[in-house]
C-alpha cells in the first residue's frame, strides 16, 4: 500500500470513529433518565413554563429526529445552543478550549522531559537506590488519584511554602495581555508583557505537573523496559567491548532505538491528559474546556457536553492521524 | 541525544527559576479591594431582566438601582425607597405611582428618571424570561407592558397591576432585579436585530448602581469597580473581584492564605472544622436564608390520604437530633411554611417527637401495624441523603416501613411534577420575599405547585391563600396567615423539617459582612463592607 491510500483509509477510518461518539454521547445522554428542562428552570417554575420551554427547545420531537437535526448541524459546524449559557456551544468551545491547550502541552512536555531521564536512569541503574526511587515515583503517579495530588502539593507548595501561586491562570495584580490566541504565555511573548509571562508560567507549574504525572510515569516505565530489552542486545555489548564510555554507550547507541515505544506511548497519553483535564482544571480553578463539560454534566446541558466531547474526539484523533502518518513516513512496514 | 536532552533540561530549569514569583503573590493587600472566591461555573447571564440564579442576582444587585429595595428592619424584611423615593397607591387599589429620586445619574451622564425606569421595566416583561412570572401574577405581562407601566411626567411612573393586591406583595415582587433601572441610551445602542440587548448586557452593565462591571471572563473572574457618581457616595470597598474556584477544597486553602477575603462555598463539614478548630483569622457567618426543607405527602398514595397518618408522621419525627446531628445547629428551627423574617412568620412549634401519639394516629387512621413507603430525595446532595436516614429510622419506630431512593435532582423534580411519588424529602427557595410566594405552593392545590404535586386540594386553604393575597390591611393580612399556617400544618401533606440559613466564612478583617448579607440573595449589599488590615 503506498502513502496516498494509506492516508486515505486512515482519514476515512476517523471520519468512522467520529460519528461513532457522535452516535454514543448522543444516545447516552438522551437514554439517562433526567430531564434538562427541569434542571434549567428548576423547582419553582410553572407547569406552562416547563412546557414552553420543552417545545422551544425540541425535547418533545422524536428521538430520531432530533438525532437527524443534530447530526445535520453538526455536519455543517453547528453544535447547537448550550442550554444553560444561551450560547452556541462552538463560541463557548472556542472561548475554553485555549486554556485547556496550554495546560495539556505543557503537561505533556513536563512529562517528557521528566519521564524520559527517570526511565534512563532507572534502566543504568537497574535495581539500585535509583531505580528504586524512580519506581516508586511511578507507581505513586500511576495509583494516586488527580485531585488528592493536586491539592497535597496546593497545600505544600501554595500554602505552606508560598513557592507558587495558587488557583487561576493569573495573579489578580497582573492584567492579561491582549487576547490574540487566547494562549496566555503565546499573547504575552506577543506583547511583549514579561510580568504577565512569568506570572501564567508560574501558575502552570503545578496543575500541568498534576495533569502529567500519571504521563510522566508511564513515559518512565515504558522507557526502562525497553531501553533494558536494548541493552541486553549485542550491538550494546559491541560497543562496550570497544572500550565506549558506559554515559556514551547508554546515550547514544542506546536511547535512540529505545525511545521508538516511548514516542508511541506519548501520542496515547496525550488522550489521556485531555480527560484528566477534567478534574484539574475544576481543582486549579483553571477555565478549560474539561471544567465547561463537567458543568454541563450537572446541569444535564447536553449540547455542550456532546459539543465539547466530540470536539475533544476530534483533536485526538487529529493528534494520533499526526502521530500514525510520522510513523508511516519514517517506518514503511508500518504502512502494511 | 545527549546534545537534545541536556539544552531541553537546562532550558526547562531556566524557564522555572524564572517563573518562581514571591510567596506574596496574589494576595488581596489593597484594603479596598475585596476578592471573593466562589464557584462562578453557575453564572449564566448579568441582563437584570433574565438573571434567576442567587450567585447572577448577587451580582446584578451591585450594578444597578432597583425601583424599590429591601432593608431588613428589627428582624423583620422591609420594602425601602431606592429609585423611586415614595409611592401612593390610588382608592381602587391597583394604581401605583411611583415618585423617582431626582439628581441619579448613569454613568453615561444620563439622568436615571421615568422614562429609563419605564425602559427597562417593559423591556424585562416583553423578554419574558422565566423569572418574569411573578410579574406575571400581579397582571404585568408582555402584552399589557404598554399600557400597565406608563410615564405621566420626567419623574413620575405608573404601574397599573391585575388586583387589588396586598400592597406588601406588589413592592416584594419590585424589589426583585428586574425591575433594576438600565440606561436606555446605553442599551439602544447594542441592541441587535430581534432581541432586546440581552447579548450585550449579559456581561456588560448599564446600571447606576455602586459598582460597574469591569469584566467577566467566564470561569475565571468578575471584576467590579465602585461608580464614582453613585447616588449614595462611593462605597469604603472601591474594586470586588470574585474569582472563580469551585473546588471547596481550594476555596479553603486560599483564605486560611488570606488571598481570598471571603469563601462562598465550604461545605458544611468544612465550617464545622473551622468551627471547632476556632482558627485564627477567620470567621463565620450565619444569616437566615429563604427556603426550607421539607417532607411532601402524596394523598393518591392511600396510607397517605389519611390526615391522622400524616399527623402520625408528624408526630414521628426527631426534629432536634436533625436540626443539631445533620445540620450542626446551622438550620433554624420551623414547622410552618412562613420562614422566619417574614410578614405573618408563625413561630408555632406544634410537633416534637411523641412516638405513643404517633402510634395512637396511626391506629385511627386504620394502619396500627404501618404500611410500606418510598421516600425520593436527589444525590449528591450535601445534607438529604443523611436526613432521609434519620427520617427511615424513626419511621420504623412507628412500623412505618421507607424505602429511600435517590436519583439527579431533575429526575426526582420531573416525577413530582406528575404527582409520582408517595414522599419526597425535598426544598423550597423563595422567590420574592413575600408570605404569597409560600401560601400558593403550599397552600393552593389549584396551582400546578407543592400541594397539587402532592394532589392535595382543600377549598378553605385556597380560599384563605386569595384572601391574604388580597388583604390590603396588614394586620388583618397577618392574621389570616397565622389561620392558613395552622391549617396546612396539622392537615397539609407536608412535614417542614428547618428553615435553611446561608452560610459564608471570612477573614476577620472585613467588616459589616453580616449587614451586607442579612437579606441573603434577595438584595446583597457590598456597600456595607469595609477592610480593615490589623
Amino acid at each position: 500500500m503506498n502513502l496516498a491510500t494509506y492516508v486515505a483509509r486512515r482519514l476515512a477510518l476517523m471520519v468512522l470513529v467520529i460519528f461513532g461518539v457522535l452516535v454514543i454521547t448522543f444516545v447516552v445522554s438522551h437514554v439517562i433518565p433526567a430531564d434538562p428542562v427541569m434542571a434549567i428552570l428548576g423547582g419553582n417554575a410553572p407547569q406552562e413554563k416547563v412546557d414552553a420551554l420543552r417545545r422551544q427547545l425540541g425535547f418533545d420531537k422524536p428521538l430520531h429526529l432530533q438525532f437527524v437535526a443534530y447530526m445535520w448541524g453538526a455536519v455543517r459546524g453547528d453544535l447547537g445552543t448550550s442550554l444553560r449559557t444561551g450560547r452556541p456551544v462552538w463560541d463557548d468551545i472556542q472561548q475554553y478550549f485555549p486554556a485547556t491547550v496550554e495546560l495539556t502541552v505543557t503537561a505533556i512536555l513536563l512529562a517528557i522531559v521528566l519521564g524520559i531521564p527517570l526511565g534512563v536512569i532507572s534502566a543504568a541503574r537497574r535495581n539500585q537506590v535509583h531505580d528504586h526511587t524512580a519506581r516508586v515515583f511511578s507507581i505513586v503517579g500511576v495509583s494516586m488519584p488527580v485531585f488528592w495530588t493536586g491539592l497535597v502539593l496546593m497545600l505544600l507548595l501554595y500554602y505552606r511554602l508560598g513557592w507558587l501561586p495558587g488557583p487561576g491562570r493569573l495573579d489578580l495584580e497582573i492584567l492579561p495581555p491582549p487576547g490574540r490566541t487566547r494562549l496566555l504565555i503565546l499573547d504575552s511573548l506577543l506583547a511583549g508583557h514579561w510580568a504577565a509571562l512569568r506570572n501564567a508560567l508560574a501558575h502552570l507549574v503545578m496543575p500541568a505537573f498534576v495533569l502529567g504525572y500519571v504521563a510522566t510515569a508511564t513515559i518512565a516505565r515504558v522507557t526502562r523496559s525497553s531501553m533494558l530489552d536494548v541493552l541486553y542486545q549485542d550491538y550494546i555489548r559491541t560497543a562496550r567491548a570497544k572500550g565506549l564510555v558506559e554515559r556514551v554507550v547508554i546515550l547514544r547507541h542506546a536511547l535512540r532505538n529505545a525511545l521508538i515505544p516511548t514516542v508511541t506511548v506519548i501520542g496515547l497519553v496525550f488522550g489521556g491528559l485531555l480527560e484528566g483535564s477534567v478534574l484539574t482544571e475544576t481543582i486549579f480553578a483553571w477555565p478549560g474546556l474539561g471544567r465547561y463539560i463537567t458543568t454541563g454534566y450537572v446541569t444535564l446541558d447536553y449540547p455542550a457536553v456532546m459539543g465539547g466531547t466530540l470536539y475533544i474526539a476530534v483533536v485526538f484523533s487529529v493528534v494520533n492521524l499526526i502521530v500514525d502518518l510520522t510513523y508511516a513516513f519514517l517506518d514503511p512496514r508500518i504502512r502494511l | 541525544m545527549r546534545r537534545a536532552i541536556g539544552p531541553t533540561l537546562a532550558a526547562f530549569l531556566v524557564l522555572a527559576l524564572v517563573a518562581l514569583p514571591g510567596p506574596s503573590s496574589g494576595s488581596p493587600a489593597d484594603p479596598s479591594t475585596l476578592v471573593v472566591g466562589q464557584n462562578t461555573g453557575i453564572l449564566i447571564t448579568l441582563d437584570p431582566a433574565v438573571v434567576f440564579e442567587v450567585e447572577g442576582v448577587v451580582i446584578v444587585d451591585q450594578l444597578y438601582d432597583k425601583l424599590v429595595d429591601l432593608d431588613m428592619v428589627d428582624g423583620k424584611i422591609k420594602v425601602v425607597p431606592e429609585v423611586a423615593e415614595s409611592w401612593t397607591l390610588a382608592p381602587d387599589g391597583k394604581t401605583w405611582t411611583f415618585k423617582i429620586r431626582q439628581g441619579m445619574k448613569f454613568p453615561s451622564g444620563r439622568a436615571v428618571d421615568a422614562n429609563a425606569v419605564v425602559y427597562s421595566l417593559r423591556r424585562a416583561l416583553r423578554l419574558n424570561r422565566p423569572s418574569i412570572y411573578m410579574f406575571n401574577e400581579l397582571g404585568l405581562t408582555k402584552d399589557n407592558a404598554e399600557t400597565a407601566v406608563r410615564m405621566l411626567d420626567p419623574y413620575t411612573v405608573q404601574i397599573v397591576v391585575g388586583q387589588s393586591f396586598a400592597p406588601d406583595l406588589v413592592l416584594a415582587i419590585l424589589s426583585f432585579v428586574a425591575t433594576a433601572v438600565v440606561d436606555p441610551g446605553v442599551v439602544e445602542q447594542h441592541i441587535r436585530e430581534g432581541e432586546l440587548g440581552s447579548d450585550w448586557l449579559k456581561d456588560h452593565s448599564a446600571g447606576s448602581g455602586p459598582y460597574q462591571l469591569m469584566r467577566w471572563e467566564r470561569n475565571e473572574v468578575v471584576d467590579m469597580v465602585a461608580y464614582a457618581g453613585y447616588w449614595r457616595g462611593i462605597p469604603p470597598v472601591k474594586r470586588i473581584v470574585i474569582r472563580d474556584i469551585p473546588e471547596p477544597s481550594a476555596q479553603r486553602i486560599a483564605l486560611e492564605k488570606a488571598d481570598i477575603d471571603v469563601a462562598w462555598n465550604l461545605s458544611p463539614q468544612m465550617r464545622q472544622e473551622i468551627r471547632t478548630a476556632k482558627t485564627p483569622g477567620l470567621a463565620i457567618v450565619r444569616v437566615p436564608g429563604h427556603g426550607m426543607e421539607y417532607i411532601g405527602m402524596n394523598v393518591k398514595y392511600p396510607p397517605l390520604a389519611k390526615e391522622q397518618v400524616r399527623e402520625a408522621i408528624r408526630y414521628a419525627i426527631d426534629y432536634k437530633a436533625i436540626l443539631e446531628g445533620i445540620m450542626r445547629g446551622e438550620a433554624i428551627p420551623l414547622q410552618t411554611f412562613v420562614p422566619v423574617g417574614y410578614l405573618g412568620h408563625n413561630p408555632a412549634m406544634p410537633f416534637k417527637q411523641d412516638l405513643n401519639k404517633a402510634k395512637q394516629l396511626l391506629a385511627e387512621g386504620g394502619y396500627p401495624n404501618g404500611f410500606e413507603v418510598e421516600l425520593a430525595t436527589n444525590a449528591p446532595h450535601p445534607t438529604r441523603p443523611d436526613v432521609a436516614q434519620v427520617i427511615q429510622n424513626e419511621l420504623a419506630k412507628v412500623g412505618i416501613k421507607v424505602k429511600i431512593t435517590t436519583s439527579a435532582a431533575a429526575t426526582v423534580l420531573g416525577k413530582y411534577r406528575e404527582q409520582g411519588l408517595q414522599m419526597i424529602l425535598y426544598g423550597w427557595g423563595v422567590d420574592y420575599p413575600d408570605p404569597d410566594a409560600l401560601a400558593k405552593p403550599f397552600a393552593d392545590g389549584t396551582i400546578r405547585q407543592l400541594a397539587w404535586r402532592n394532589a392535595w386540594m382543600d377549598p378553605k386553604a385556597t380560599d384563605l391563600t386569595r384572601k391574604a393575597m388580597l388583604e390590603r390591611d396588614p394586620r388583618r393580612r397577618v392574621a389570616l396567615y397565622k389561620e392558613l399556617t395552622e391549617l396546612v400544618a396539622h392537615k397539609g401533606p407536608f412535614a417542614i423539617l428547618y428553615q435553611i440559613t446561608n452560610n459564608w466564612v471570612i477573614r476577620t478583617y472585613v467588616k459589616g459582612f453580616e449587614q451586607a448579607a442579612a437579606l441573603g440573595t434577595f438584595h446583597f449589599d457590598y456597600t456595607k463592607i469595609s477592610k480593615v488590615r490589623q
